[in-house]
């Protein structure tokens, strides 16, 4: 179980520097196991005596003997807040990759009041994820926006006012005002804020003029009130849910792959790895159980998935495998749906069509799959094609599209698909590798056809995999409002004030406790949409409502 | 400069109109000379629009008003012809008082009670200009040329600065409709660095009541049981009704083929009007789909035919107007004895003030009312008694009265103005109070008498009539609480338990054998017992602890909350502070906090927009100073 005790205990790292080239990079991590990881890939070349700049590390370049090591200095030999000058050492292929500078805090002298190492490699964009991938594979997770600063408040290094003033300075005040000066990517965002505060001033306002000016007449207030406080509840419900989306998210998006045994799924996991994680053999069924891996594709954390392989079966572990696979596709971003090119049968492989059928039809999901539909991209791979010939290929390719045509276009009730290219092919030869994810209907699913043994396509699979990813995620951002689970916390705070309104509204209590609600309700929802005054209050009053006695 | 005796006063109020009175009667009163200079005396306390006093959180600052020794309160329940009590059907803590006033006797009243207050000399004449030694007040010169000298000056001169009458595209200089404007003081103000703002308000026409059909229309009556304003005050008298009628499409069209006369539309008018009092013509053209507006008559004196259409401020031509009003039902024969009007004035910013409504820049002057941005009757006499309070302290160099938010709704008035400013006439509204549950009208006395006792300015009369209170409330709600176990109590915690009923429905136990419902259970013995000792009791002091358990949950909250608040009263923010200097503010942040300057955190926290991660910033900042 992965409790959230174990979550404050990881070790984490992350990038403190921004994204982009420059100079030098600085990589922070923290928790108990910080130096034991470092020792894994440092590999200290000397001591500079004279940091005290990051210029420093530039100059170290003219050697100083008192700042020469013995042999075998490790990692662990290292001094606190005194600065090393190291290589990176990947130890999975044995090589250097960089150098960089060290420094080492022992807890509870840091700024978490953990153990804490910050590594300065050179600033170029690749070397540190590079690097930063290296530390994830040798025990840390990412850490979450701010989390360094709330274990050093968590750890009484800060206390709570300066943890949220220097989450502050970070995010440029408040959640609103950073997505404003960031991109219009958050304008629905934005306006999804906006109209909480209004909605929220709105029945306010309507409570507070039925108290200050009695002797008005105002026509449908309690209707009003009552439908947009419903529409309220609900906004402020969504963005809950989009903390936990986002949570969830920030793990890296799930790829599942796969298919009926034997199509290479295991093969396929082990080209995206570079490495032999999952055992792979011929025999049909080899893995029964899931396999989960962190990969880094080009900058992109993700979990991919291998499942067992999809097929009746009377073994009770292998069923409860493939029970179990059903459960990861409905819980995957993406579908990597392979294909034994040679063995495609479409009016027997009940898989794919299951697949399909799964996720569009059961209902017990509808909901679910509502939500996620968007997100939730089907992409049909067929492997082997080095077992065929280039005739048969070509062959098979058209077959397979006729069949795809004639089974997803039924599944597309809009008449003008028939005009719209919605077999979105991408050919083993002379494939543009920046495909335009934007033109490719949502629906249909994508096809490759691929090779694991001899590498065909893998790479075009790769790069279309890493466009749907950032597409992915870039369409889950617009949902994104909070990004602490403080902010989260805020907002069931304020929708219990909300409800307690509302029942106080129904069961006929006095207005000026309807207003107390409300306005606790608006408050604790300042550090999302700012302070409401009065002020705002009375605008939104004497804007909607006719006062004039 | 040799100066007469006789020209010679501690304290110099110009103006006689509301805040005027409760600043000239609270000055003399505290013992101190006191002038008084008015443009016509026989305007004293005139009612330049609504013949009516109180209304919602007006109510309460009339209440607050009394408690701390002022004459607002008393004037109304003598001289009111209808009185009424508002939000009777929604909470406690929200309702309110609101009296038609007879506006020809109060104003007599008024006179009589300045012309009989000892320390204080009525003048009629016009202030032309202040005169100004080293930043310090020293009188006032008047249109004659003559000279008063004062210790200080309390400026009220309402709407009569620079004021300019509109009627239609017709507009002439006037203080209102009928009286001379001060044109010169203004410029005397600005040249004492003060700075100057406009605004606009208006008023209905004045209707001949015999041409009025009053058989049609809804009649609206006062109510017998309401609890006078004024603690010294016995019983009111309702003597007359009102009437409700209603606008339809037809008015509305009249008034939309005309708007090119308005001066409100053709730009002719700068000022800023108030939105919550917006003329009929502004009604018509921003909530287009409302099919009709109220408007309620009301008599302006029962010795006067003249009624007051309240709902139609209008500064349309005098022709439109009849038009217009004759559209209404009741109204189809109507004249117009007098035209509604709009009136632009200049105000000064009330930010130049600190919280005793002294000016920041000139030492012993004291504005109050609408120079301070302020529209209404109760505002001003607020501000008028607090300013004559705090000038009179100031002469006997104690400490002023500064009221909090928590305190009393004089203290949010004041308190959102030097805070904020205003850019519209400024209103009192109950949303304004963060405290609303802890500043009833109920309480004014509780929360306010003993600090006018201690300013010396609350008589005996009204003193132990609140004494008295005090200890009856504290008995009935011991008695409350400790009966039978606390079983009262807790029900009166419920929302849908009267104790009023309660009270009756067991005096008629005792004459009757029914088992009467009192509460879904059958009543035992005991019980009925327990609620005849209510009879001991007045239905008022019940009613308040009935308020007081009900919403307990809810003032001790509040109050907890205003502890809170209170720490951030003591975090001060130095006006010279560039807020770009502080790193980690946001722009928006930034712009505002320099604009408005707030004195401290607390402040600070007021101000829309500011996020609790920039008050922590600003908190950070205090820390680090100190």
């Amino acid at each position: 179980m992965h409790s959230i005790l174990n979550n404050e205990l990881d070790t984490i790292c992350a990038i403190s520097t921004p994204e982009g080239e420059g100079a030098i990079s600085i990589i922070r991590i923290s928790g108990s196991i910080a130096l034991e990881i470092c020792s894994k890939i440092l590999k200290i070349k000397r001591k500079n005596a004279n940091f005290n700049t990051f210029n420093a590390k530039i100059n170290c370049n003219k050697r100083n003997s008192e700042n020469k090591i013995k042999e075998n200095f490790s990692v662990s030999d290292c001094e606190p807040k005194q600065f090393y000058v190291c290589n990176i050492y990947d130890y999975f292929i044995n090589a250097v990759i960089d150098e960089a500078g060290f420094v080492f805090m022992k807890a509870p002298n840091s700024y978490t009041g953990e153990d804490m190492a910050e590594i300065y490699p050179h600033g170029g964009v690749f070397n540190t994820r590079y690097i930063l991938e290296l530390i994830l594979k040798s025990g840390a997770r990412l850490a979450y926006n701010g989390e360094f600063t709330k274990r050093a408040y968590l750890n009484k290094k800060i206390n709570l006012i300066q943890a949220e003033a220097i989450l502050d300075i970070i995010k440029s005040n408040s959640v609103k005002s950073l997505l404003i000066a960031n991109n219009e990517l958050n304008g629905q965002l934005e306006s999804k804020l906006n109209i909480i505060k209004d909605n929220f001033l709105y029945i306010l306002a309507s409570i507070e003029a039925l108290i200050d000016f009695p002797e008005e007449e105002f026509k449908d207030i309690s209707k009003m009130f009552l439908l947009k406080s419903k529409e309220l509840f609900g906004l402020i419900e969504h963005l809950i849910n989009s903390y936990k989306e986002y949570m969830a998210n920030k793990q890296g998006l799930n790829v599942a792959i796969a298919g009926k045994p034997n199509a290479g799924k295991s093969s396929l996991l082990n080209k995206f790895l570079k490495k032999q994680r999952a055992i792979v053999s011929d025999i049909p069924g080899t893995t029964r159980d899931y396999i989960e891996e962190s990969l880094f594709l080009f900058n992109k954390t993700i979990k991919i998935i291998d499942t067992a392989g999809l097929r009746i079966s009377n073994d009770d572990v292998e069923k409860a495998g493939i029970d179990f696979t059903y459960e990861i596709i409905k819980k995957s971003d993406i579908i990597l749906y392979l294909i034994d090119i040679t063995l495609v049968d479409f009016t027997s492989d009940v898989t794919l069509i299951d697949i399909t059928k799964k996720l569009d039809l059961d209902e017990d999901d509808l909901e679910f799959i509502k939500n996620r539909d968007k997100n939730k991209k089907l992409i049909i791979v067929f492997n082997k094609i080095d077992k065929l010939s280039d005739d048969e290929l070509k062959e098979k390719k058209s077959e397979i599209i006729k069949q795809i045509e004639s089974k997803f276009g039924t599944n597309v009730p809009n008449d003008n698909m028939k005009d719209n290219k919605y077999i979105n092919e991408h050919i083993v030869k002379n494939t543009n590798s920046n495909i335009n994810i934007n033109n490719i209907n949502e629906n249909i699913p994508e096809i490759f056809f691929i090779s694991t043994v001899s590498d065909l396509n893998i790479d075009i699979l790769k790069k279309y995999l890493y466009d749907s990813i950032i597409n992915i995620e870039s369409s889950l951002k617009e949902n994104i409002a909070i990004t602490t689970i403080r902010q989260k916390n805020l907002l069931e705070k304020s929708l219990f004030c909300l409800n307690n309104a509302i029942n106080a509204f129904n069961n006929a209590e006095p207005y000026e406790i309807i207003s107390i609600e409300l306005r606790d309700g608006i408050n604790f929802l300042k550090d999302i949409i700012g302070n409401v005054s009065n002020e705002d209050i009375l605008d939104m009053l004497f804007k909607e409502f006719c006062i004039g006695k | 400069m040799k100066v007469k005796k006789e020209n010679f006063f501690d304290v110099i109020v110009v103006g006689a109109g509301h805040a005027g009175i409760e600043a000239c009667l609270s000055s003399s009163r505290m013992g101190l000379n006191t002038a008084v200079v008015t443009i016509n005396l026989d305007n004293i306390g005139q009612m330049s629009c609504n013949p009516a006093i109180g209304g919602l959180a007006k109510g309460h600052l009339v209440r607050e008003i009394d408690a701390l020794g002022g004459e607002m309160g008393k004037a109304i329940d003598k001289t009111g012809i209808q009185f009424r009590t508002l939000n009777t059907k929604k909470g406690p803590a929200v309702r309110s008082s609101r009296a038609q006033a007879d506006m020809f006797l109060y104003k007599q009243y008024m006179k009589a009670v300045l012309e009989n207050t000892q320390n204080l000399t009525l003048i009629q004449s016009m202030a032309d200009s202040l005169i100004v030694e080293n930043n310090k007040v020293r009188g006032i010169e008047l249109w004659t040329g003559d000279k008063l000298f004062a210790d200080a000056v309390i400026l009220t001169t309402g709407t009569f600065l620079r004021g300019l009458v509109h009627i239609g595209l017709f507009n002439y200089k006037a203080g209102r409709a009928g009286d001379f404007a001060s044109n010169k003081l203004s410029l005397s103000l600005i040249q004492n660095n003060l700075e100057l703002g406009r605004l606009k308000t208006g008023t209905t026409p004045r209707l001949d009541g015999r041409t009025i059909d009053f058989s049609k229309l809804e009649e609206q009556k006062g109510d017998d049981d309401f609890i006078p304003f004024s603690l010294s005050s016995k019983k009111i008298n309702n003597k007359i009704s009102c009437f409700v009628t209603y606008t339809n499409e037809k008015t509305h069209n009249i008034i939309r083929e005309n708007l090119d006369k308005s001066p409100l539309y053709c730009g002719v008018i700068k000022g800023i009007g108030p939105r919550y009092c917006p003329s009929i013509e502004d009604k018509v053209v921003r909530f287009k789909d409302k099919e009709r507006h109220q408007i309620f008559l009301e008599k302006e004196s029962l010795d006067s035919n003249e009624y007051y259409p309240n709902g139609l401020s209008t500064s349309l031509p005098l022709e439109t107007q009849l038009n217009f009003l004759r559209t209404i039902e009741g109204l189809e024969n109507v004249k117009i004895m007098r035209p509604g009007y709009a009136i632009e004035y200049d105000y000064v910013l009330p930010t130049e003030l600190y919280h005793s409504l002294e000016t920041r820049k000139i030492e012993n002057l004291f504005l109050a009312g609408q120079i301070n941005g302020t529209s209404g009757y109760e505002e001003a006499a607020a501000q008028g008694l607090i300013a004559g309070i705090n000038a009179s302290l100031k002469l006997k160099d104690e400490n002023p009265l500064i009221l909090g938010r928590d305190e009393a709704y004089i203290g949010v008035l004041i308190d959102d103005l030097i805070t904020l400013g205003t850019a519209e006439p400024y209103r009192m509204f109950t949303s304004r109070a963060e405290y609303r549950l802890l500043l009833r009208e109920d309480n004014a006395d509780f929360r306010l008498c003993e600090y006018g006792r201690k300013i010396g300015l609350l008589d005996d009369e009204r003193y132990n009539v609140y004494k008295k209170k005090f200890m009856e409330f504290n008995e009935a709600l011991d008695f409350i609480r400790t009966s039978d176990g606390g079983k009262l109590y807790n029900m009166l915690k419920r929302p849908d338990v009267d104790i009023l009923r309660l009270k009756n429905l067991s005096i008629n136990i005792i004459n009757t054998t029914d088992n009467l419902n009192i509460h879904q259970n059958p009543k035992s013995d005991i019980e009925n017992n327990l609620y005849i000792n209510l009879k001991n009791y007045s239905n008022e002091i019940l009613k308040r602890a009935e308020l007081y358990i009900k919403y307990e949950g809810y003032i001790n909250r509040q109050k907890e909350e205003i502890k809170r608040m209170r720490k951030f009263e003591n975090y001060y923010l130095d006006e010279n502070i560039d807020y770009k200097s502080i790193s980690g503010l946001s722009l928006e942040v930034i712009e505002k906090l320099n604009k408005i300057k707030p004195a401290t955190i607390y402040e600070a926290n007021r101000i829309s927009g500011i996020t609790p991660a920039a008050v922590s910033i600003l908190l950070m900042y205090c820390n680090k100073k100190i």
